[in-house]
């Protein structure tokens, strides 16, 4: 039967091969053409085949055949059990390689999809069948909703060759499921759709999709109300807008800053100034884009800035990122030629760049226009128009009688260091207001000038109008002219019929980017077509889907710091996450989970806060959650921290967690932990497990037995997967055996076995925090209990160190115990005393140079690498680093017995905790 | 490119802001959403201003817009707030800001959209946006094959929120308990002993009926407390509570947005409402019935949490002989006027005077 079949499909893809060839069209392994009936037969038939031996290479298009049908199942979380007839058949055995070697013989034999991006490398077996599935079910209402939402940036982005359309998909999603990203990496597949999804209606004579495939994609994602509405609305506009830019004059592309105002404009710091409510004008600076001038992460990475009006605080030069083309205010107008921005650090063209952007140009008056949004913004070149209103600053009083000639009005400027005076310019002006003008340095541009009807562009250096509005400007001139000539991005030129000296235009179907209108008038006595005189440059812009730009819109937002923090330093209140908005609302707070395919899975509610409340309960409203939901914490593709206020709607703090080829999943209720293995087995994966009770202590287990699932003894035990560079680890906790007792130690009786050498010793419970740090806690107490493991290891160390008697000291709740500690430090009373008396802070960085000083100047350690190595294992045992020891166990063997320092050390370390215990936390 | 005449402004205007035909009234609210959303946050009247302009060749919208712009605030599509920490330098105190895109039920198949779509004219796709109806100070859609209709906005990313949140009803209480309460605040107050230019206030002895002829400046004689208005170097006047002496102003109340969103205006038209009722002259509902519908008009303006209740099951108008009217072809309203007997002692009059 298969031999038929493996004839069947070999004839079906040769054909679509050879339809496709000369356009460039691949063909997926979806488009086998079976029936839904012939496929179950046929899987049937093909699990048998494997029973015994492995995939025949005389079956191998049905193979990828049945591939390509299970990654149009596979619901995102795990791949082989959609390709199994009998359970384990795939996760077990040992094929995939060849499975993979089909596809790339399909893909090499006709044209097939090859898998790119992180996907590819990670996941490099799975990627080739789901990839050949074109787009997996699961993955159907993000696409159709990535399309909705960028459905007016898709009719231009039709017209770019190559994979452009799928480089916009993968570019403009700002989404979080890791899933759907890697999907939309596979930029050639994603645009095939898109375009298969656009030509569906016209019935082209060769299909980039097989219609028949297409359709059942469609069915299946009209499947629910939200993604139909979705791919419907993108469609339309899809099909609709294609229309409309081929029936109308396409503009030419835009030429590249013909003038360099832009440049100028957009490369350098600006003057810029606001109204404020009590009448006074405020000052700020309006920022470069430091992106445009090549400034990525990589160049701010490590370097610090000073930001005049500022004083002599440094910050990161992140900050240049956070405020290009941004504005921000200043209270003093800066001194001539001074440095707006200096840079510290040893990035020399970081500093060469901001000696020739940060400052402004020195003149004699300074001319900011007054904009549609209410700012007054510096213009290029120090000249007024017609009809405008100005601020114009100088740093001394001008004479008055040149204010009364140009009708300057003195204004309150909420600002030192300049005088500040608006100017309204008449519709035309005259000669005499030219020429004082003129003395005032500031110079005047008069002929055509551009004014925006209609709806106003967005605020800029820049303006800007999206791709779905249309843009309508009145032309006006200060003179008597009859015709308006008018050039669209170096287009052919047309000649405007102009009424009292003003004309309308309306550029409408506008491609996304910068464009540029030339214009020039011709007088009523007339004259010909000469240079333009005028060059008004604007922006279109996509619109940006509105969840994404209405975040913090509407002033309530969240905040987490450090950005960068994951789930569980906010949980532990290492980071934070506050609610801004107004003081005093009630926030209400949830925490939802999301499954493998990014849709929501549970909602639990968290509590509630106030905003601008600092602390807050935050921390312990979640560590409540992960006691009450642990399982569901751990089983959560994402997590989202969701904050609700009333009308002001609802902000989520986003937790994606990045899906490996090599997982544990835990199972709640059998209470087994279970081993899921998609890497390419090119090394084959090693299990170890490491009980609670015995938690140093390591055990082998059988691949195969983690594959199907594993029940850890007794009270629970931490498994432990290693393949290559990949270590992945789970602690499952299972609930007690007995009553419990005893709180503090929840009913663990834990041995600690250490060899007799104390350098492999304390290597050894260093490692081992490490490692019950690192694993994911889930269960019973699990939490807890890992805590728990850590906390007796660290114990240990301290003992290991100081003896046990110190320990004893140290983790006593007596409120003499620090005294009793200093007492036994030893060496030196003076050190002793210095470690009990310093307030020594909580950072170690904060905390090491005092403690090298003081075990030098009391003579008890004069080597400053064994005095750092001795804070540090008090400190952060785990970040104890021997790149500069030759032999790490000697070196610690030789640390161990220098007892004063080691004591010394852990009793700052104690005092830095004041008042909790010391020793409490771990690294 | 095509060359444009001054008229076709507003039907190009129209369709970049998603709006059917080409009344300029029509393109206010749409472009005041945009506006908000691109400048927020904001001042009133720079928002204002930066759609009334552009508009300017269509005749002088400032009023029109500033109105709309009052009809946006007052059902939620705008917020009216305090500057919060982390807003730009130049922010002023009072702030406009555009709403999240939200919705209210007001029956099983008809919801109040709410809120700004960012870019986009509505936050809805495009089958349901055709189906929003304008016509009123807020948008309706209706939706009345919809089974789950509720579910359906929400996943679309809408936020859900309940009756009793977005209308804000304050706590019942008597016309005189709460002139007291707002004495009380009063003398909190520091005294003052200066002047207030140009301050009005709202004349106790003009019949409610006719609210814009209430305003006048304080005359010398006049004592007691008054719902008054001063004006500010920039930006629209103040709203303030003031305590008069042969008069001149001896306390005065600025009132400010609150952050749970009450308006000034809402605070001064409830507190006249106390006012009128404790000096039995009440403010007046005047009820109208005729065969389809009942009708109840109004010679002044209701604060936002009225507006809010009585748009829940009748539809605002511009009618004769009143500011504005609510129409209702499904029932009585009694209860409705009843709300409004409690909460801002009005007297219902049947038309003909029938009390």
């Amino acid at each position: 039967m298969l031999g038929g079949i493996q004839q069947r499909l070999q004839t079906t893809y040769e054909m679509l091969a050879a339809q496709r060839r000369e356009l460039g069209y691949p063909v997926y392994a979806l488009e086998h053409g079976l029936s839904a009936a012939e496929l179950g037969e046929i899987a049937e038939a093909a699990s048998a085949s494997i029973r015994y031996s492995a995939p025949s290479l005389s079956h191998w298009l049905v193979w990828t055949a049945l591939g390509a049908e299970a990654g149009y199942r596979y619901s995102g979380d795990e791949y082989w059990p959609e390709l199994e007839r009998r359970r384990g058949e795939w996760r077990s055995n040992d094929y995939r390689q060849q499975l993979r070697s089909f596809y790339r013989r399909f893909a090499a034999d006709f044209s097939g999809p090859q898998p790119r991006g992180r996907w590819a490398g990670h996941f490099n077996i799975i990627a080739w069948p789901i990839s050949g599935a074109i787009l997996p079910r699961y993955l159907q209402v993000h696409f159709a909703r990535h399309l909705f939402d960028l459905r007016h940036a898709l009719p231009h982005a039709v017209l770019e060759e190559g994979d452009g359309l799928g480089e916009l998909l993968l570019r403009r999603y700002s989404g979080t499921t890791s899933r759907f990203r890697d999907f939309l990496q596979q930029t050639g597949l994603t645009t095939q759709i898109v375009l298969a999804l656009r030509d569906e209606a016209t019935r082209p004579l060769v299909a980039r999709i097989e219609p028949s495939v297409l359709r059942r994609i469609v069915d299946d994602l009209e499947r629910t109300r939200e993604a139909r509405t979705y791919l419907r609305d993108a469609r339309h506009i899809l099909e609709t807008t294609k229309v409309k830019i081929a029936a109308s004059l396409r503009s030419k592309s835009a030429p590249a800053d013909p003038t360099g105002a832009v440049a100028a404009q957009s490369q350098r710091f600006r003057v810029v100034a606001k109204r404020l409510q009590d009448g006074t004008f405020g000052l700020g600076l309006a920022f470069p884009d430091f992106r445009r001038l090549g400034v990525g992460r990589d160049v701010v990475a490590g370097q610090r800035v000073q930001v005049v009006g500022d004083g002599d605080r440094w910050q990161p030069a992140s900050f240049l990122l956070t405020f290009s083309g941004k504005d921000r205010g200043i209270d003093a107008f800066p001194a001539p030629n001074a440095a707006l921005v200096a840079a510290e650090g040893d990035n020399v063209d970081l500093a060469r760049l901001l000696a020739e952007v940060a400052k402004i140009e020195e003149r004699p008056a300074w001319v900011l226009r007054r904009h549609l949004d209410g700012s007054y913004r510096e213009v290029v070149g120090g000249f007024v128009r017609s009809d405008q209103e100005y601020l114009v600053l100088t740093r001394a009083s001008p004479p008055a009688s040149s204010l009364d000639r140009v009708g300057l009005k003195r204004a309150n400027l909420n600002a030192s260091g300049a005088e500040a005076f608006v100017l309204r310019t008449p519709a035309r002006i005259s000669d005499q207001t030219k020429a004082a003008l003129k003395e005032l340095r500031i110079g005047t541009k008069t002929d055509v000038s551009v004014r925006p009807l209609g709806i106003g562009p967005r605020p800029g250096n820049l303006p800007s109008w999206l791709a779905t509005e249309t843009v309508i400007l009145a032309t006006s001139a200060d003179a008597d002219i009859k015709t308006i000539v008018v050039s669209l991005d170096g287009a052919d030129a047309s000649f405007i019929t102009c009424q009292d000296s003003q004309a309308l235009i309306a550029l409408e179907h506008l491609s996304v980017g910068r464009h540029s209108l030339a214009l020039a008038p011709i007088s009523a006595t007339g004259s010909g077509w000469t240079t333009p005189s005028e060059q008004f440059e604007f922006d279109i812009l996509a619109p940006t889907p509105w969840a994404e730009s209405m975040q913090g819109k509407s002033g309530f937002r969240l905040i987490r710091t450090p950005p960068t923090a994951d789930f569980e330093s906010v949980v532990s209140g290492e980071a934070s996450l506050v609610a801004f908005g107004p003081s005093g609302r009630q926030v209400h707070w949830s925490l939802v989970g999301y499954d493998a395919a990014g849709h929501p899975a549970w909602d639990h509610p968290l509590g509630t806060s106030r905003v601008g409340e600092t602390g807050g309960n935050m921390p312990t409203m979640l560590r409540r959650a992960c006691d009450n939901y642990s399982d569901e914490i751990d089983e959560a593709f994402q997590l989202d921290i969701v904050a609700k206020l009333d009308e002001l709607g609802r902000q989520a703090d986003r937790y994606p967690r990045a899906v490996e080829p090599l997982r544990w999943r835990y199972e709640a209720g059998a209470g087994t932990v279970r081993l899921v293995d998609e890497t390419d087995h090119a090394e084959t994966p090693v299990v170890r497990l490491y009980s609670l009770a015995s938690p140093l202590d390591r055990k082998t287990i059988p691949l195969e037995q983690a594959l199907t699932g594993v029940k850890p003894d007794g009270e629970g035990g931490l498994f432990s997967v290693r393949c290559g560079d990949t270590i992945q680890s789970i602690f499952a906790s299972a609930p007690a055996g007995k009553k419990l007792r005893d709180l503090a130690d929840l009913g663990v009786q834990q041995a600690l076995s250490l060899p007799d050498h104390k350098g492999l010793a304390a290597i050894r419970l260093i490692d081992g925090m490490r490692r019950w740090g690192m694993a994911k806690p889930v269960g019973h107490l699990a939490l807890v209990r890992r805590d728990l493991t850590i906390k007796r290891m660290r114990d240990a160390l301290c003992g290991l160190c100081c003896g046990a008697d110190f320990l004893k000291i140290l983790a006593s709740s007596r409120p003499t115990r620090f005294e009793q500690a200093q007492q036994k430090v030893g060496g030196s009373q003076g050190f002793g005393s210095r470690m009990r008396t310093t307030a020594w802070p909580p950072d170690f960085e904060d905390a090491i140079n005092d403690f090298i000083g003081y075990a030098e100047r009391y003579g008890i350690e004069t080597d400053r690498q064994r005095a750092r190595a001795a804070l540090i294992l008090a400190y952060r045992p785990l970040q104890l680093r021997f790149d500069e020891t030759a032999d790490k166990k000697a070196f610690l063997a030789d640390l161990m017995g220098r007892r004063h320092l080691l004591r010394g050390a852990f009793l700052a370390h104690a005092v830095s905790r004041q008042p909790s215990i010391a020793l409490k936390e771990t690294a | 490119m095509r060359v444009i005449q001054p008229a076709d402004i507003a039907t190009i205007t129209a369709a970049s802001l998603g709006v059917r035909g080409g009344n300029v009234r029509d393109l206010l609210k749409p472009a005041l959403r945009r506006a908000s959303y691109l400048l927020a946050p904001c001042s009133a009247s720079d928002l204002i201003r930066f759609v009334a302009e552009p508009l300017s060749p269509l005749g002088d919208l400032r009023e029109e817009t500033e109105a709309e712009l009052q009809d946006l605030i007052a059902y939620g599509d705008i917020f009216e707030m305090r500057r919060i920490d982390g807003d730009p330098w130049d922010t002023p105190n009072v702030v406009l800001r555009p709403a999240p895109p939200a919705f209210v039920m007001r029956s099983k198949t008809q919801a109040f959209i709410l809120g700004v779509g960012g870019d986009y004219p509505s936050p809805l796709p495009a089958e349901l946006s055709a189906s929003l109806d304008y016509a009123g100070p807020v948008r309706i859609l209706d939706c009345p094959d919809d089974e789950d209709f509720a579910g359906h906005l929400r996943e679309f990313g809408l936020t859900q929120l309940g009756e009793q949140a977005w209308l804000r009803i304050p706590p019942v209480t008597s016309a005189a308990d709460h002139v007291a309460d707002w004495r009380k605040r009063l003398n909190a107050a520091p005294s003052n002993t200066s002047a207030v230019p140009d301050l009005e206030v709202i004349d106790p002895t003009c019949p409610p009926s006719f609210y814009a002829g209430r305003w006048r400046a304080p005359r010398q004689a006049e004592a007691g407390l008054f719902v008054a208005r001063r004006p500010q170097v920039f930006g629209g006047k103040l709203w303030c509570v003031v305590e008069l002496d042969a008069g001149q102003p001896t306390r005065l109340l600025d009132l400010h947005p609150s952050d749970v969103f009450i308006r000034p205006c809402d605070q001064a038209w409830r507190l006249q409402a106390a006012l009128d009722a404790v000096q039995e002259t009440p403010q007046q509902v005047v009820i109208t019935e005729d065969a389809a519908s009942t009708h109840l008009s109004f010679g002044g303006p209701l604060p936002s949490f009225a507006e809010r209740k009585l748009a829940l099951v009748a539809t605002k108008s511009r009618a004769p002989q009143c500011l504005f009217r609510f129409s209702s072809s499904t029932g009585s309203l009694q209860e409705e006027i009843a709300f409004l007997q409690s909460i801002l002692w009005m007297q219902p009059i049947r038309d003909g005077g029938k009390r």
